[in-house]
C-alpha cells in the first residue's frame, strides 16, 4: 500500500498542545476524589453503542476513543491510536495502535478489539456510527497493533479524523463477542482502557469510579477517583456546590440565572471553555409542507422578525452568540461569515409577508401556526415563548404545543405534525457527521434530528453528496462554505444563536477545560489542589 | 333572608373569604380592562423587582413579562378551570349517585364498585395520566380533574338518596302517582343536593391545587399564563429573585384558603351538624 499523506499525532506530553493554559504548568498533585453532579442516568452507558453527551460525561473516563480533540493544531491528541494514514484513493485508513495498553480486566488491548467494535458495534448499532460507518466493509488486522479500515467508497481522511473523538470508543471484544450487544451487562458495568475503573452505580444516588493505576499514561490520572452524585434538581446542584458537597457541575447544570451570583462567591469559578467541540445551536425548524412556509420570503420574514440579541441577552444571559449559519464560528476550518444574513427588522419582515401575498386579516393576523418548542432545555422552551411574541408582532399567530421529549421527537421527526419547532442541534466536529443531515432531502421519516422538514433541493443535495466524497481537505472546506451560503440563502431552517455550556467548579479543581470537549473526555489531567 | 344565608353570614371568616373570592373573580374577569397589559409581551426590562416601576407594579420575569398581568390572567385560568372542573365532577357524580341510589340492586353494586375502583387511584396520579395522554390544554385539564374528583359527590348523593327514599314525603309523592322521573328529579334530588353543593365548594379548592400542580410540572396550556407555571419558572432564579415564585404562591395560597373557608361556611349553612342557639 502506497501512503501519500501521513498524519502523526502530537503526543500528550507536548507543551505545544496547551498553548493557552499556562495554569497547567503548575505541578499537579496526586490524590483526592472529585465529586461532581450528574443530572441523568442513561439506561445504556456504553459509548461504543450510544454516542451522546450524557453517556460520555461518565463513560469517557472509563472507555477511550482512538483520539481526542485538542486546542490548536493538529486538533487531535492521541488516545488508543498513535498515528493514522490514509490511502490516496480514500478507500482505506491505517491506524497504528498504542502498545502495552490493558483493559481494566487485565486482558491486552489489540487491533482485534478495534475491528470488532468498528464492524459489530459502531457500524451496526451506534447512533452516529450507523450513518458514518455505513460504507465500512472490513477492518484488516495484520498484526495486533495495526488496524486497516476499508471503505466501499472514497471517504475523506479529514472526515475520518473528525469522527475519531466521538465515534470510536473501544470496549473489549472478549466481553461482547457472541452476546447481544444491546443487552450486554457491560453496557452498565463498564470495562475499558481509561484512566478510571468503573466501580459501582447506585441508581438515583451515585456512580463511583476509581483510579486505574495501570493506565498507559502513568503516573496519570492524578485523581484517586470520581464520584458522580445524581442530583436531578438544578437548584439542588447550585446549593450542593455552595455547601462544598460537590466540586464541579458541568453542562450548565446550574441555572444560568444563578451563574452571576455563583461567580462572585469566593472559591467558585464559572468556566465557559471546554465545550467548543460540542457547540449547540438554537434553531427554528420549519415544516415546508405548510404552503405559507414553503415560500422562502416567509421564512426570511420569520428570520427578520427574530432579534438574536434579545435571545442572547435574555434567554442565555449573554452566554451565546448570534449564529450566521449551520456551522459554528469555532470551527475555523469550515466556518464562513460570508453568507446572506437577516438582521432583526420587523418592518422588513412585514414587507416580505405582504409581498408573499399574506396580508394581515381583519383581526391583524396573517396566518396561524403551531409552534413546538423542544422540551429538553430551558432555553428551547423560553425561545418558544419569545418566538410566539416575535411572530405576533409581524402578524403571525403561533399556538404553542408542548410535549414530553418522546412525544416531541415523534411529532416532529416521524409524524411531521408541526408548523414550526424550536430545535437544538449539536455540531460534532464535521458538517458531514452532524449537520448536513439537517439539510439533505429524501430521508425516511423517523430519523431523529434530521431533515424531516419536507425540504428537498437538488442543488443542496448535490453539494452535500459532492462534499461527502471529496478527498482534498481544502476543496472539501470550500464546498462546505458553499453549503453555508446556500443554506443561508434558502433558509430551510433558521439557526438563531450558537451556545456552549458552562462548568461551575470549586477553584481547587485544576486541569479543567483543557480540550474542546473536556466534559466528555477522560479527565486524566484533572487534579485537586490541597 | 333565608335561614341558610343567615347562618352563612354569621360565619365571619367565611364572609370575609367570600368577599375576597368575589373580588378575585371580578379582577380576573375584568383583567383586560383593569390592567390592559399583554401577559405574554416580552418587551419590558428583565427581572424588575416589585414596587419599583409604576409601569410594572409587581415587576417582571426573565423575559421581561409583566408579573401583575400574568397573575391576573393566571387567576382567570385557575378559577375557570377549577369551577368548571368542580361543576363537571359534581354533575357526573350526582348522576352516578342518583342512578345508584334510585335503581339499587345490581346496578347500585356495579356503580359503587366502579366508584371504589376510581377512589383507590390517587386523584392527582389519575389527572397526571389523563393529561399526559390527552395533551395539556385547558379542556383536558378540566376533564382530568373531574375524572379524579367525581367519586365524592357520587357517594354523597347515593347515601342521601338511600336515606331519603323511605321517608314519608317521598312515599306520599309515589302514592300520589307522580311519575318516577319526577320523583327522582323534583322530590329526591333537591333534598339530597345541599351537602353536594357544600362539597363542590371544597372541591374547587382541590381543583385549584391540582391545576397548579399540573402546570408546575409543565402539563398546562403553554399559551396561557398560569400560577403553577409561574412558580416553576421562578424556581430557576429562586435564590436571587424569590418574589417570582412567592407572588404566584401567595395568590394560590389565598385563593385556596378562601375557597376552603367559603366551603366550610356553606357546609355549616346548608347542612348544619350541630344545633345553633
Amino acid at each position: 500500500m502506497r501512503l501519500t499523506r501521513r498524519h502523526l499525532l502530537a503526543t500528550a506530553a507536548s507543551p505545544l498542545l496547551f498553548p493557552t493554559f499556562p495554569a497547567l504548568a503548575q505541578q499537579p498533585r496526586r490524590g483526592g476524589v472529585l465529586v461532581v453532579a450528574a443530572d441523568t442516568e442513561p439506561r445504556n452507558l456504553n459509548p461504543a453503542l450510544v454516542a451522546s453527551n450524557g453517556v460520555f460525561f461518565v463513560a469517557s473516563k472509563v472507555i477511550e476513543p482512538l483520539a481526542e480533540m485538542a486546542y490548536g493544531e493538529p486538533g487531535l491528541t492521541p488516545r488508543l491510536a498513535l498515528a493514522f494514514e490514509g490511502a490516496p484513493d480514500g478507500r482505506s485508513v491505517t491506524f497504528r495502535l498504542r502498545p502495552g495498553v490493558r483493559f481494566h480486566d487485565g486482558r491486552p488491548f489489540t487491533s482485534a478489539d478495534v475491528a470488532y467494535c468498528a464492524l459489530e458495534l459502531w457500524k451496526k448499532h451506534q447512533n452516529l456510527g450507523r450513518v458514518f460507518f455505513k460504507d465500512l466493509e472490513a477492518v484488516d488486522t495484520p498484526d495486533p497493533l495495526t488496524a486497516i479500515f476499508r471503505f466501499a467508497s472514497p471517504t475523506p481522511l479529514q472526515l475520518v479524523e473528525n469522527a475519531l473523538p466521538a465515534l470510536t470508543a473501544v470496549v473489549p471484544r472478549h466481553l461482547f463477542e457472541g452476546t447481544d450487544p444491546l443487552t450486554n451487562p457491560h453496557n452498565q458495568k463498564l470495562v475499558g482502557t481509561g484512566p478510571f475503573r468503573f466501580v459501582e452505580h447506585r441508581p438515583g444516588q451515585f456512580y463511583r469510579l476509581e483510579r486505574n493505576p495501570d493506565h498507559w499514561d502513568a503516573p496519570k490520572p492524578w485523581l484517586d477517583g470520581i464520584v458522580y452524585r445524581v442530583l436531578p434538581d438544578r437548584g439542588a446542584i447550585a446549593a450542593a456546590l455552595e455547601a462544598g458537597e460537590i466540586q464541579l457541575a458541568a453542562f450548565s447544570a446550574v441555572p444560568l440565572a444563578d451563574m452571576k451570583r455563583l461567580e462572585k462567591l469566593p472559591g467558585i469559578a464559572v468556566i465557559d471553555k471546554g465545550y467548543e467541540g460540542i457547540t449547540y445551536q438554537l434553531t427554528v425548524e420549519i415544516n415546508h409542507r405548510r404552503k405559507e412556509l414553503a415560500d422562502v420570503r416567509v421564512r426570511r420574514a420569520i428570520a427578520h422578525a427574530i432579534d438574536p440579541n434579545f435571545v442572547v441577552e435574555r434567554i442565555f444571559l449573554g452566554w451565546a452568540k448570534p449564529a450566521t449559519g449551520p456551522i459554528p464560528r469555532f470551527d475555523r476550518r469550515f466556518y464562513t461569515a460570508d453568507v446572506p444574513t437577516y438582521p432583526y427588522d420587523p418592518k422588513r419582515a412585514e414587507a416580505l409577508l405582504d409581498e408573499a401575498g399574506l396580508p394581515r386579516g381583519p383581526n391583524g393576523v396573517r396566518f396561524s401556526v403551531e409552534l413546538l418548542p423542544a422540551p429538553w432545555f430551558e432555553h428551547t422552551r423560553q425561545m418558544g415563548d419569545y418566538l410566539r411574541q416575535a411572530l405576533k408582532a409581524v402578524g403571525i399567530e403561533a399556538k404553542l404545543v408542548v410535549k414530553d421529549p418522546a412525544g416531541h421527537q415523534k411529532a416532529v421527526y416521524t409524524d411531521h405534525a408541526f408548523d414550526l419547532a424550536i430545535g437544538s442541534p449539536v455540531y460534532r466536529n464535521d458538517p458531514a457527521i452532524s449537520t448536513t443531515i439537517l439539510y439533505q432531502g429524501g430521508l425516511p421519516p423517523g430519523v431523529p434530528f434530521s431533515n424531516q422538514y419536507g425540504y428537498a433541493d437538488p442543488a443542496m443535495d448535490e453539494l452535500i453528496a459532492r462534499a461527502a466524497r471529496t478527498l482534498d481537505p481544502a476543496e472539501r472546506a470550500e464546498l462546505y462554505r458553499r453549503f453555508q451560503r446556500l443554506a443561508a440563502e434558502q433558509l430551510p431552517l433558521i439557526p438563531v444563536v450558537e451556545f456552549t455550556f458552562l462548568t461551575v467548579a470549586s477553584t481547587r479543581v485544576r486541569g479543567v477545560a483543557d480540550n474542546p470537549r473536556w466534559a466528555t473526555s477522560h479527565w486524566a489531567e484533572t487534579w485537586l489542589e490541597a | 333572608m333565608s335561614p341558610a344565608l343567615a347562618r352563612f353570614a354569621r360565619d365571619r371568616a367565611a364572609l370575609v373569604a367570600a368577599f375576597l373570592l368575589l373580588g378575585l373573580a371580578l379582577a380576573a374577569a375584568a383583567a383586560p380592562l383593569l390592567w390592559p397589559v399583554d401577559p405574554d409581551a416580552v418587551g419590558g426590562p428583565p427581572l424588575l423587582r416589585p414596587f419599583l416601576d409604576p409601569a410594572h407594579p409587581l415587576g417582571t420575569d426573565r423575559l421581561g413579562r409583566d408579573v401583575l398581568a400574568r397573575l391576573l390572567h393566571g387567576a382567570r385560568l385557575s378559577l375557570t378551570v377549577a369551577v368548571a372542573a368542580a361543576a363537571a365532577s359534581s354533575v357526573l357524580g350526582a348522576a352516578v349517585g342518583l342512578a345508584a341510589g334510585l335503581v339499587g340492586g345490581r346496578i347500585d353494586d356495579l356503580l359503587m364498585r366502579i366508584t371504589d375502583a376510581f377512589q383507590t387511584v390517587p386523584g392527582f396520579l389519575l389527572a397526571l395520566a389523563f393529561v399526559s395522554v390527552f395533551g395539556p390544554d385547558a379542556r383536558s385539564v378540566v376533564l382530568a380533574i373531574a375524572a379524579s374528583a367525581w367519586t365524592g359527590p357520587a357517594r354523597l348523593i347515593r347515601a342521601e338518596i338511600v336515606a331519603l327514599r323511605g321517608r314519608d314525603f317521598v312515599l306520599a309523592a309515589i302514592v300520589a302517582g307522580l311519575p318516577r322521573r319526577d320523583v327522582a328529579l323534583r322530590v329526591l334530588l333537591p333534598n339530597a343536593l345541599p351537602p353536594v353543593v357544600a362539597y363542590a365548594a371544597v372541591s374547587v379548592a382541590s381543583a385549584v391545587l391540582i391545576e397548579a400542580a399540573l402546570s408546575f410540572l409543565g402539563l398546562a396550556d403553554p399559551n396561557r399564563a398560569s400560577w403553577g407555571a409561574m412558580i416553576a419558572e421562578g424556581r430557576a432564579v429562586l435564590v436571587s429573585e424569590p418574589w417570582l415564585s412567592i407572588l404566584p404562591g401567595l395568590a394560590l395560597l389565598s385563593t385556596v384558603l378562601a375557597v376552603n373557608l367559603v366551603g366550610e361556611g356553606l357546609n355549616e349553612a346548608l347542612a348544619p351538624r350541630r344545633a345553633r342557639p
